[in-house]
This record gives C-alpha cells, sequence and structure tokens, in this order.
C-alpha cells in the first residue's frame, strides 16, 4: 500500500507543470492610432474575436471585445466595416450584427438576424445613404436603417447570396449557392438603391464570391469554381449597361483594392501580384514574392496609412498574424492575433 | 480538488457509519490470479451499482481512456485509449466486432448497460479464439459480453424499468432458458428522453442560464440469441441484434443562436452465425457477420434551395473467419486465422458508391514456460474499389506481451503495431473526401506492474503502467482553400506518453465490506507532425494531462452505497496550447445506493443515483454541455 501511495504521489509531482501567461496589453478607453481586426474563429467554437493594436506599443490585445462588452463576439465572425460613427461586425453561425461606438468600441447594439427559428446567417455588409445592406446566406439582403438600426426590409435575391458592393447607384450582390453544392448558383444579383428592387441578375461563373468595384466603378467578381476541375476566376462588370464585359484567365485566388489596381493571390500561393484596372491588360506584376506567411487568408490596402495588410491564418486552426508591409511591397512587421483574421479597420 | 476527495471521503465514511448494523454475507476478494489478456475490466456487480444508461458512462472507469462524450444521454460517445484516436479501439459485442465503415469509432452511447456482464480492456489476445482477427489487429479491444454469453442458468430472467430526471424512460427485459442442447436468450430496452436539462455557460463574464432545446431521443433494442450443442465438443451460436433510434441533435451551444433544428435516425441489424469445436488438443471457430446498417442526417435549418438538409447512408458490412487453435504442449498454444471482410456504403453525398474488401491473417502464440508470452504476426491486405481504380496495400502487425509472476508482483512488457483504415466518409465525402488515404499507423510500447497484497480482512491491487504511443499518417481534417472547403489529409504525428495507475482494495469494515477503486492517468501526447508549425509540441485537443476516478462503495447484507469521483483536467479545445483554447479542468461526484430483497430465489432490486451532486455545468467537448445534477431510479426483478 504504502508503495501505491508513493508511485501515486510520484505522478503526481512528476504531472505537475508550472505554467507562465503572457501579460495582455490594455485596450483604450478611446480608439486612436491602432488597428482593429477581426478574427473569424473557428465554426462552433464562439471564438470570434477583435484585436486591437496599437500603433504607439505595438502591442496587441485580442480580447478587445470581450474586455469591452463582458461578453463574446459570438461564432464565425464574417465582415467588419465602418460607417459614420459606428462599427458593425456580421457575426454568421451567431446570426447577430454587432453595431458598435466607433470612437470606444463599446457595443450600441446587438441585432438577431432570425427569420422566425431560421437563422438568417449574414455574411457582408455595404452602406449607400442612411441605409446599411447586409447578405443574409437564407437568400435576401437585409436593409438597414443606420439611425435606428432596424431592418426595414429584404430585398430577395439569388442563392446563398455572399459579398455585396456599391457602385452608380446600385448594389450589387455575388450569389455564391454553397449550400447548394454541387448545384451552386453563378449569378450576380444587381438592386436599384433607389427602389431597392432587384433589377437584373448577371451570370458569371459557378460559385460566385468576393466582389470589388474599382475607381472608375467597374465590378470585379472572383467565381470560386467547384474547388477541382472548374477553377476560380475574375469576371468584369460593367455598370452602366450591366453586363459582364470580361472573363480574366489568369489564376485567382483572392482579391482587394490597391489604389487603381487589384491586389490578387494566386491558390496555393503567397505570392501577391498587381492587375492594373486602367489598362486591364492579363499580364500580372509581381508585388509582394517573399512574403513572411504561411497562409494567405486575405489583403487589405489602406490609404490612410497607405500600407498594405496581409492576413496570415496559418494553418486555420492556429492563431494568425497581420502581416504589413509598404505601399512598394515591402516587408515591415507582423503583428500576432486571433484565429483566422481576415478583414481590419484602421484608426488614425 | 483535494478538498472534493477529502469531502468524499469523509460522506462516504459518515454513511458507512450509520449503516454498519447488518450482517456479513461474504467477503469478496479482488482477483488474485493475473489475466494476462484483459488490463482492466468491469464485473457486472460494479456495472450494475453505477446505474449507468450506456456503455460510454462506464467506460470512465478505465485509467488510459478518454470518453468523447458529445453530450449526455443520446450524445455521441467514443472511447480513445492512450490518445490513439477512438478509431483504433474496436468495440468487440458478444465476440462480433462492431462495424464502423462510415464513421471510423462505435458510438457507445447507443449500447445498453442493462444486459451486459462484463466489459474489458484487452491489448493482447494472440491465443483467444473468441475475439476477432480484426479486434485482435487493432490498437486495443473494449470486448463487451452480455447475459446472452455468459448466463449458466437453466432459467433466468430480468424485467426493469428505470425513471430519471429531465424526462428519462426506459423499461427493459432480459429472459433466458436452457435445455439440454439448448440455450435461447431474448432481450429488448426501450429508451424515451426528453433531455431539456437547464444548464450555465460562460460568455466572456457574462453567465448564461438556459435550458437545452432539441435533445429528445428515443430509442430501442434487441436481441435474440441461440446456441446448439449438435453433438459433444460441438456449439453452433446464432446472434440478432438490433437497435432504431430518432435522435434531436442539440449540437455545439452557439453564442446568440439556440435554433439548431437537427435530427439522426438510423436501424441497425446485426446478424451472427458461429461454430465452435472445442477438442483435447484442438479448438476450431468458423464464423460468419453481417451488419446493416441505416442512417439519416436532416437539417431543417440548413439554407440550400430545398429549404433543408436529408443524407442518407446505407452501409453494409459481411465477413468471416475461420481461427484454429493448437495446443502444442500443456504450456504451449497457438493459433492460425483468416478473415475476409467486405464493406459497402451507398449515400448520395459521396462522390463514388465504394466498397472495399479487407483480409485479415494473423499467427499467435501463447506459452507460460517462463511468464507468459503472448506474440502475434499479423497481415491485413485490402482492396477498395472506386470508379474505375483499385487501391491494394499490405501491411504487417507485429505484437508481443510478456508477463512474468513472482509471489505477489507480476511484471511485463509489451509492444503492439496497429492500423486504422480511413473511414469511406474521409475517402469519399463529397468535396472533403480523399480517396488516397493512408491507413493510421499505431504504434504503443508499455510496461506493466502488478502488486497484490493481503493483510488480515484486507486485500490491494495496484496496476501501475507507463506507455509509450506514437502515431503516424494521422487522418485529420483541414481546411484546404478556405475555412469552409476542408479536405481530409494523411498529415498528423502525434507522440504520446504517460502512466496508468489503478488501485483496488477491499476490506472487511464493521459488519459489512468496504471497497475503493481509484484510477489515474498521466498522459502528455504532443503533436509532432510540423516542426515549423504553432501547434508542434503542443498537446493534442482534448488530451488532459491528468484525468481519473475514485469509487468508494460499501456493502452490507442486502445494502450498497457508492460514492463515485470523476477529475478531467484541463485540456485544449484545439491543438494551439494557448489560453484561448483552454478548456477548465472538472470534477463530478455521483453517490447512490440500493437494497436487494430475495424471496424463494427471485430477487427485487431498487438503486437510486444522484449524479453530479455538486451541479457543476461542464463539458467534455468544448460547448457540448452535460447536465447538472440529476437523479436516476431503477427498479429490476430477477427470475
Amino acid at each position: 500500500m504504502k508503495f501505491s501511495i508513493l508511485i501515486l504521489c510520484l505522478l503526481l509531482i512528476v504531472g505537475c507543470k508550472k505554467e507562465t501567461t503572457k501579460p495582455t496589453a490594455e485596450i483604450p478607453t478611446w480608439l486612436k492610432s491602432g488597428l482593429l481586426v477581426l478574427n473569424e474563429g473557428m465554426f462552433q467554437f464562439n471564438n470570434a474575436k477583435l484585436s486591437w493594436m496599437n500603433n504607439a506599443d505595438q502591442s496587441v490585445n485580442n480580447d478587445f471585445f470581450e474586455q469591452k462588452n463582458n461578453r463574446s463576439l459570438g461564432d464565425t465572425g464574417n465582415d467588419l466595416k465602418r460607417y459614420g460613427g459606428k462599427i458593425y461586425v456580421a457575426v454568421s453561425t451567431s446570426s447577430t450584427i454587432e453595431i458598435l461606438n466607433a470612437t470606444n468600441g463599446n457595443s450600441i447594439k446587438q441585432i438577431s438576424m432570425m427569420n422566425g427559428s431560421t437563422p438568417k446567417q449574414p455574411r457582408s455588409i455595404a452602406f449607400y445613404g442612411s441605409s446599411a445592406f447586409v447578405t443574409c446566406y437564407d437568400g435576401f439582403v437585409d436593409v438597414f436603417d443606420t439611425t435606428n438600426l432596424t431592418i426595414t426590409m429584404r430585398i430577395p435575391v439569388g442563392q446563398n447570396p455572399e459579398d455585396l458592393v456599391v457602385s452608380n447607384n446600385k448594389l450589387y450582390v455575388s450569389n455564391s449557392g454553397g449550400l447548394n453544392f454541387p448545384n451552386v448558383d453563378s449569378t450576380v444579383s444587381v438592386i436599384n438603391l433607389n427602389t431597392l428592387q432587384e433589377i437584373k441578375r448577371i451570370t458569371v461563373g459557378p460559385n460566385p464570391g468576393a466582389i470589388v468595384c474599382d475607381a472608375e466603378g467597374d465590378i470585379y467578381v472572383i467565381s470560386r469554381g467547384n474547388y477541382a476541375a472548374i477553377p476560380a476566376q475574375l469576371h468584369r462588370i460593367e455598370t452602366f449597361s450591366d453586363t459582364k464585359t470580361h472573363d480574366f484567365t489568369f489564376a485567382i485566388q483572392s482579391m482587394a483594392i490597391f489604389q487603381d489596381k487589384l491586389l490578387i493571390s494566386e491558390p496555393n500561393s503567397i505570392v501577391i501580384k498587381t492587375f492594373n484596372t486602367l489598362t486591364e491588360s492579363n499580364n500580372l506584376i509581381n508585388f509582394i514574392t517573399n512574403a513572411p506567411i504561411t497562409t494567405l487568408y486575405g489583403m487589405y490596402f489602406s490609404s490612410i496609412t497607405n500600407k498594405v495588410y496581409c492576413f496570415d491564418a496559418v494553418n486555420y486552426s492556429s492563431t494568425g498574424y497581420v502581416v504589413q508591409f509598404s505601399v512598394s511591397g515591402n516587408y515591415e512587421k507582423k503583428y500576432h492575433v486571433g484565429l483566422n483574421p481576415s478583414k481590419l479597420i484602421v484608426y488614425e | 480538488m483535494l478538498k472534493t476527495i477529502l469531502f468524499l471521503g469523509a460522506f462516504t465514511l459518515t454513511f458507512i457509519s450509520f449503516s454498519q448494523y447488518k450482517e456479513i454475507e461474504e467477503v469478496i476478494l479482488i482477483g488474485k490470479s493475473v489475466d494476462s489478456t484483459r488490463i482492466y475490466r468491469l464485473d457486472e456487480k460494479r456495472i450494475l451499482a453505477k446505474n449507468a444508461c450506456d456503455v460510454g458512462d462506464l467506460m470512465r472507469l478505465f485509467p488510459g481512456v478518454q470518453v468523447t462524450s458529445y453530450g449526455g444521454i443520446g450524445g455521441l460517445k467514443t472511447a480513445n485509449f492512450r490518445s490513439l484516436g477512438a478509431g483504433q479501439t474496436s468495440v468487440v459485442f458478444d465476440y462480433q466486432a462492431q462495424s464502423t465503415t462510415q464513421s471510423g469509432a462505435t458510438d457507445l452511447g447507443l449500447i445498453p448497460a442493462d444486459f451486459i456482464s462484463e466489459i474489458a480492456v484487452i491489448q493482447q489476445a494472440s491465443t483467444d479464439i473468441l475475439l476477432p482477427i480484426k479486434s485482435k489487429l487493432s490498437g486495443t479491444i473494449l470486448a463487451i459480453q452480455t447475459k446472452h454469453q455468459a448466463a449458466t442458468y437453466k432459467k433466468n430472467g430480468l424485467v426493469g424499468m428505470q425513471t430519471g430526471s429531465f424526462g428519462l424512460i426506459e423499461g427493459f427485459a432480459f429472459g433466458q432458458k436452457r435445455w439440454e442442447k439448448l440455450k435461447i436468450s431474448i432481450s429488448g430496452k426501450s429508451r424515451f428522453y426528453n433531455g431539456a436539462f437547464p444548464f450555465t455557460y460562460n460568455n466572456g463574464a457574462t453567465q448564461v442560464h438556459t435550458t437545452r432545446k432539441n435533445n429528445q431521443v428515443i430509442d430501442h433494442y434487441g436481441m435474440f440469441s441461440c446456441s446448439y450443442t449438435p453433438a459433444k465438443n460441438h456449439l453452433l451460436s446464432l446472434g440478432i441484434s438490433g437497435n432504431s433510434y430518432d435522435k434531436q441533435l442539440p449540437g455545439a451551444i452557439i453564442f446568440y443562436n439556440e435554433h439548431a433544428k437537427q435530427y439522426l435516425s438510423g436501424n441497425e441489424l446485426d446478424f451472427q452465425l458461429r461454430h465452435l469445436y472445442t477438442g483435447k488438443k484442438i479448438q476450431l471457430k468458423s464464423q460468419l457477420n453481417h451488419q446493416i446498417n441505416q442512417l439519416t442526417y436532416t437539417d431543417s435549418n440548413y439554407l440550400n434551395a430545398a429549404g433543408f438538409l436529408k443524407n442518407e447512408f446505407h452501409a453494409q458490412q459481411t465477413d468471416g473467419e475461420l481461427q484454429l487453435k493448437l495446443t502444442l504442449t500443456n504450456k504451449t498454444s497457438c493459433l492460425i486465422g483468416s478473415s475476409v471482410r467486405n464493406e459497402k456504403l451507398v449515400a448520395a453525398t459521396l462522390s463514388l458508391l465504394p466498397n472495399r474488401t479487407v483480409s485479415e491473417s494473423m499467427l499467435g502464440i501463447t506459452t507460460n514456460y517462463f511468464g507468459v508470452l503472448n506474440g502475434q504476426v499479423g497481415l491485413l491486405a485490402y482492396t477498395a474499389n472506386f470508379s474505375d481504380k483499385t487501391a491494394a496495400k499490405t501491411y504487417i502487425l507485429p505484437s508481443v506481451d510478456w508477463l512474468i509472476k513472482r509471489k505477489q508482483i507480476a511484471f511485463g512488457v509489451a509492444f503492439r503495431q496497429s492500423l486504422r483504415l480511413p473511414t469511406f466518409s474521409e475517402l469519399y465525402y463529397q468535396q472533403i473526401g480523399n480517396n488516397q488515404l493512408l491507413p493510421e499507423k499505431g504504434s504503443q510500447f508499455s510496461l506493466r506492474m502488478l502488486h497484490t497484497y493481503q493483510r488480515k480482512r484486507m486485500i490491494f491491487q495496484t496496476i501501475i503502467q507507463p506507455f509509450f504511443a506514437h502515431v503516424t499518417n494521422k487522418i485529420n481534417a483541414i481546411p484546404s482553400k478556405n475555412l469552409f472547403i476542408w479536405s481530409i489529409q494523411n498529415i498528423g504525428k502525434t507522440r504520446a506518453f504517460g502512466t496508468e495507475f489503478s488501485e483496488q482494495m477491499n476490506s472487511r469494515l464493521g459488519k459489512g465490506i468496504i471497497g475503493m477503486a481509484v484510477n489515474y492517468t498521466f498522459q502528455y501526447c504532443v503533436d509532432i507532425t510540423d516542426p515549423a508549425s504553432p501547434t508542434y509540441n503542443n498537446l493534442i485537443s482534448y488530451s488532459p494531462l491528468h484525468s481519473g476516478g475514485i469509487e468508494l462503495n460499501y456493502n452490507w447484507n442486502s445494502w450498497r452505497v457508492f460514492s463515485q469521483f470523476n477529475y478531467q483536467g484541463k485540456r485544449y479545445a484545439l491543438n494551439e496550447s494557448i489560453p484561448a483554447n483552454e478548456l477548465a479542468a472538472f470534477n463530478t461526484i455521483d453517490i447512490g445506493g440500493s437494497y436487494r430483497f430475495e424471496k424463494n430465489n427471485r430477487s427485487f432490486n431498487i438503486r437510486m443515483t444522484v449524479n453530479n451532486l455538486t451541479n457543476k455545468f461542464n463539458s467534455y467537448i468544448n460547448f457540448f454541455v452535460l447536465p447538472g445534477i440529476n437523479i436516476n431510479m431503477k427498479l429490476n426483478y430477477e427470475i
């Protein structure tokens, strides 16, 4: 018996490991000179987070939302935008829109995005006048009044609308149909922002996703194919006639607006190239070729800081990085943030 | 933790001190002999005393076993031994290996605990002719034996019912009759569980009190078996068992969105036909099994064009095997055997209709010349057909176990290699399946020390098993294109070392018998896939460093009381060991008692348990919550 107790004690002692915890940077009362980053988190982990990166001391706090509001952001943060004095966060699996005060990050309102007992799963947000537009995976674009923060109407579009952008007084919505795989959608809905009605659907390619608007008002949309034999492809939509005018032949994974260019990343690559939206040449120019990035998960250019920010998801289940580059594509620094960083807002 | 243990001890002793007026009937001694195959076992008395709803609840009593429980009653429960992964554990139910064609692991939550006479963890059983070859080549065998196999009475019967918190109602019956050459057994159980239990979880610094929704379970289980002795030395056995279930699936708690509307229904049917010849020096077993599983998953909130998702799967497994055991001398025997298994799965969500044929052969030997030496060499070959392609692979799997005993101490050493074939879901599931997957390879090395100590009215038995386990080609689902597009790859490598500790004690105390069982597992299981990865050398998800339990019981006359303390150490929900992924350690305390009344060889038994006495809200898997304090009461009438 003594022998057994001795062995048990020995095991407990050996098994006990002293742990150290890194100090967490403090969050400011008022937000200035920093970056607010949305970390998507992982499905069913309730770990979507906002990170605050302070320019002054380069510190990072990955629990910004929790510390400000004493609760979590929710499950799978999908979009982060600032409009006027408010920040809007679309939290997809939790089916909420979080609205924060842009000056201090405190919650103003959480809007539950439910249609009866069916979660609408909000994806992306865009703004026009006093309205916010939210793509909902149940096949609608919800219209918010940005003053009283209520939903004023629902506009039916295609299947599983993903992204949206405003151009030429119209709203362009990419209908992915991703939940109908392999019978995905392949259209972009055009909504007249005066009548708030869908006026056209433009066929682009299977599984449309990211959609942006260049300085000339042209729309660029990526159709993501089937992730196998049908590759992702970039398409151009001309917004006066609302027609697809070009299918580009280069390989593409994701894109971001960069001055009068698009930043283009290729599938399974960390090389970033530029596409000139003025000349629209198929010949892409190398921009970042040697980035300290494991898995490129997104890009963002800020005209405020004149920097390019890349999101590194590492292996999608480990905490990621925001990697900063100069406007000429030179690496400057990286910040260790949360799980799957994907969007950011720059504060002067 | 220490406070809880002291409280538990004090509570139990107080209970005992008020109960010492009964006469002692018998002293139950734990086994003095060393079983070289069953490294841990639970007998019928301990199983019955727990009032467990299913086998998954009983598995936490074993050292080295991590039970992955996705919720309470009705939730998926799988057993993972020494961090090898649930797919490396072969569940054998009355000598039939359970099919894992589709999901790769047996759901222990579907196996009722009411008719079970023994559960054992077996690591090496080279010349045990009744165990299937498939299982003998797996990482670990979890052998479940029901009353159908074990009972030897001329006539035997059991009728019972159980009721409990959150709308639990179940009824069960078992009957058995033996004639000179024939034995027939039949058992059945039906269960209804509302599952609307209250619970609390932390959302940041905010505590949320709510009630579990969409958690109802209805299931039915039945088994018929018959054995016939047509001639001396020959035994023919037939077994037919099946179950049917409808479960609501509440899923993980999703903050601000508790609207899951998912359902799972299934039907399973198993046939088994076995012939066993037992001669003086020869034993010959031939066995044929056929298993059919039908599974339907629906999600009525799925946002596709149809407005719902419905996936149906139909799996079939047919296998036959032949094993011959020769007794070479009075100390040495050998076994040679071969099996062939065909697996099929039909589902609209699979990119192809897979069909796989696996042949497994083995040569085993057991000799008692110097200690007990069990050795075997297995040969596993499989051919998988899909579309116009055929893949074929062959593997050799050696393992050895040597145990020597000197007086009250036994010492053993074991080495084992095993394979886990990729499941059909991993191979062919649309978008994410990968038909190039190779089997997972597991290796285990363990030492075993047993010490039995007897003094006056006490007996102690200590088992200590340090182990090292290594898995390569680990099959993991990883996001490939983006967070929503995953694929399954052979990318993982894990390394684990640790120690299992088990202490059992029985002693006469007052007019009764007190028993104690302590189990403790220390394991350090880390990801060693890629030195450049941030998760390199981090603990793998849901693998606590410390886990264990203490069981105390006291028996006198017709009364029995017990308390059970369980502890799960801190663990991480993802492979990166950072505070954001940390799940706090938790412990639960269950207490219970039973009274047995006998008259005219018939007994009436009433049991009551209070589970999670301290009402702590916890979960094995992040956000798959388990109920707080709950009560079960069971009545049995045995004839």
